[in-house]
């Protein structure tokens, strides 16, 4: 028998288990008291519209045997759904899509119907605790049908496809797209044969999709797929969740009413009113980790201490944190990596100096780790001088009046130009010198080459010098110094 | 008098079934439904043994009633799916058709070998014991997919069988009897794995893509 070869340690502290996830995480975060927020369906959604947050509508509360009798049927929307309250796992929840003509039956999922004795069947199957999830007596409630957005219709065999994120510590740290299917008879329960794709928290769009083996006695098994599995065969891995931010709003402040620590929400898109939230998830399930081939267990460690009430700053880091799949999708393809707008590089000290110094010597410069700006529309890279300065460029200070020195005209600056570059062969840092145009006149700059570390990559960029001490950036890093990198202008310090 | 000799290990062997049970489900990963259902079928096989000869014949007989009750309440469970009823009805109907079962078969098989096994206080008691276990099967059956009642079904029965072979094992019982600080070493187990957060055995083969 060949073992598989994986570290259990690494395992250990990436992945989420059963175990960890009972013990730590629902006992200390989601206490009895506030997860019948969310095993309560009714209850969820009195407390979620008190908070102006939508949910599908409700249409008839059926607490008893006797109040199935009195139920008008006629009354009754062509499409809804039935559902037990406290219900787990799907199970007891039927859809019916349409109304036979001129009858009262109801057409379920897989086309077959159910007339008026069935439903009741069900309906009192619910209030007996046939489907709740402590086996006791329950309530059955009729919800409006969500209408299919038109995105993601194409998807799903005649069900409504969910959005599944965790949410930890107010912060969205996992998120997975549940496709219904033929075998799943237009449920999204991935248990019952529906597709989970991965979603990428930064852009919303859907990474890497698995369906469930056939049966295995360890537990559901999942195969990466790439394709819907029912026609027509569509590409599962790019699409792009209509109202994303929107979504990611609703999750937290779903966590944010239900005080649940450790979350799922299940979120819907109508068609007509947008994201509605579908259910609470005291207990979410693990598979969303092979869906997004991630373990929760490390992005749990890393939002934990985070502190924050400000529910677009939670977002932000979330994206900034959790994005990344498609990334490196991207990053793959094109062999270059993707930064944001600003990003922390190390700067390295003058290599000149420290060569001439020895080895045996230790330099007294060392490297700074500085805000960089990343500016695509300046051509050349820049330095502030006392940065430079502190890196060991000190024959900066024998040009030093440069610096205060600001010219009229082009002209002048090119006489005074021409000064300077005859000093050039007494320089060995200063490389060249440059005329600068801004907004705030005209200046010469010398130029220098420093190392500079930015993100794997260690490059010698060519470096204007100027007086940036009242700026926020000490470095600007211009397009001429960027080939390498692909720079997404909605985000900041992606390197770590 | 040695009142520790007098004692029955029946007794003490059911904190060390339920410890089998608990590292099975939090160290292995393998769910059973609910601790009562092993127990049931673990007590069963200690009562078809006491009338038994061998240990073997035991297995057999034990496995055949197992199986035998819980797969015809299985079948009666889904020939009922369409047929309207209250939900106490439908588990009602599958312990009596588990239970004719059980009866048909002692008639024909008491007939064919001239055996009056199947009438013994014992055996009966072992049948109640497995059937008692329709109730928790009819609901996770209703709850959970095929798939998870399969895995749990059989699960139960292989726990059920050994919790029965330690049972019926005379020099473990003339162990457990003779030394009490056994619970000791179970409640030392019982600590461990109550704190024990780390992932399960199985949860290792399934999520073994997620750090590759």
């Amino acid at each position: 028998m060949i073992l598989p070869s994986f570290s259990f340690s690494e395992m250990n502290s990436k992945v989420l288990g059963l175990n960890f996830r009972n013990r730590k995480l629902l006992r200390q975060l989601n206490p009895r008291k506030y997860r019948r927020y969310a095993d309560d369906k009714l209850l969820t959604k009195r407390i979620l519209s008190k908070k102006k947050i939508k949910t599908p509508q409700l249409f008839k509360i059926i607490r008893t045997k006797e109040q199935i009798e009195y139920i008008n049927w006629e009354s009754l929307p062509k499409s809804f759904v039935i559902k037990p309250n406290r219900g787990t796992h799907g199970s007891g929840i039927i859809v019916f899509y349409g109304q036979r003509k001129k009858s009262l039956e109801w057409i379920m999922p897989n086309l077959e119907t159910m007339d008026i004795l069935q439903l009741k069947q069900h309906l009192s199957d619910i209030i007996d605790g046939k489907y709740s999830i402590d086996g006791k007596p329950d309530v059955a409630f009729f919800e409006e049908r969500i209408s299919n957005h038109k995105i993601l219709k194409p998807y799903s065999y005649r069900g409504i496809p969910d959005i599944r994120i965790i949410s930890y510590n107010n912060i969205p740290i996992m998120a997975e797209l549940r496709l219904p299917t033929r075998e799943s008879k237009g449920t999204a329960n991935l248990h019952a044969g529906g597709i989970g794709v991965g979603i990428d928290i930064a852009s919303g769009v859907t990474t890497t999709a698995i369906h469930r083996k056939r049966f295995d006695i360890i537990g559901d098994q999942y195969d990466i797929i790439e394709e819907t599995l029912d026609n027509p065969k569509l590409p599962l891995r790019g699409i792009k969740i209509p109202y994303w931010d929107k979504i990611l709003e609703l999750t937290i402040k779903c966590q944010q009413y239900s005080k649940l620590g450790f979350l799922g929400v299940d979120i819907v898109i109508d068609r007509d009113k947008g994201p509605l939230v579908l259910e609470l998830n005291a207990r979410p399930g693990l598979a969303i980790q092979l869906a997004n081939q991630e373990g929760l267990l490390a992005r749990i460690n890393q939002v934990k201490g985070i502190k924050t009430k400000l529910i677009a700053k939670a977002i932000t880091i979330a994206k900034n944190l959790f994005g990344g799949e498609i990334e490196e999708q991207v990053e793959n393809i094109t062999g270059k990596e993707i930064i944001g707008m600003i990003e922390t590089v190390l700067v390295h000290p003058n290599t000149f100096i420290a060569s001439k110094e020895g080895t045996k010597k230790k330099s007294k410069y060392v490297a700074e780790t500085v805000k960089a700006k990343i500016d695509t529309g300046a051509l050349k890279s820049s330095i502030d001088y006392a940065l430079a300065i502190r890196l060991g460029f000190t024959e900066l200070q024998k040009v030093q009046k440069l610096f205060e020195t600001k010219y009229d005209s082009s002209s002048k600056a090119q006489e005074a130009i021409i000064e300077y570059k005859q000093q050039l062969r007494e320089f060995d840092d200063i490389k060249a010198f440059t005329i600068v145009r801004a907004s705030n006149g005209i200046t010469i700059r010398p130029i220098i080459e420093a190392q500079i570390t930015l993100g794997d990559i260690t490059k010698t960029f060519v470096l204007t010098v100027s007086n940036r001490s009242s700026l926020i950036y000490p470095v600007i890093l211009g397009r001429k110094d960027l080939k390498e990198f692909l720079i997404d202008p909605s985000r900041t310090f992606t390197l770590r | 008098m040695n009142l520790a000799e007098n004692f029955s290990p029946l007794l003490i062997n059911l904190p060390v079934i339920i410890t089998l049970i608990i590292i099975t489900r939090y160290i292995i990963g393998f769910k059973t439904w609910r601790n009562y259902t092993s127990l049931a079928l673990a007590l069963s096989f200690f009562f078809i043994n006491m009338r038994s000869d061998s240990i073997i014949l035991t297995t057999i007989v034990w496995l055949a009633l197992s199986v035998g009750i819980i797969g015809i309440a299985t079948i009666t469970k889904y020939l009922l799916r369409k047929i309207s009823m209250n939900f106490y009805s439908r588990i009602a109907m599958m312990y009596l058709t588990a239970i004719t079962f059980f009866y048909l078969v002692a008639i024909v098989i008491s007939f064919i070998f001239k055996t009056n096994f199947f009438y013994v206080q014992e055996v009966i008691i072992a049948g109640f014991l497995i059937g008692s276990t329709i109730d928790d099967l009819a609901i996770l059956q209703f709850k959970k997919s095929t798939a998870e009642f399969l895995r749990r079904m059989i699960t139960s029965v292989l726990l059920g069988l050994v919790g029965g072979l330690l049972l019926t094992w005379e020099w473990w019982n003339a162990f457990i009897v003779n030394r009490f600080e056994i619970l000791i070493v179970i409640l030392i187990v019982n600590i461990v794995v109550a704190n024990w957060k780390n992932l399960r055995l199985t949860e290792l083969l399934r999520f073994k893509s997620v750090t590759r």
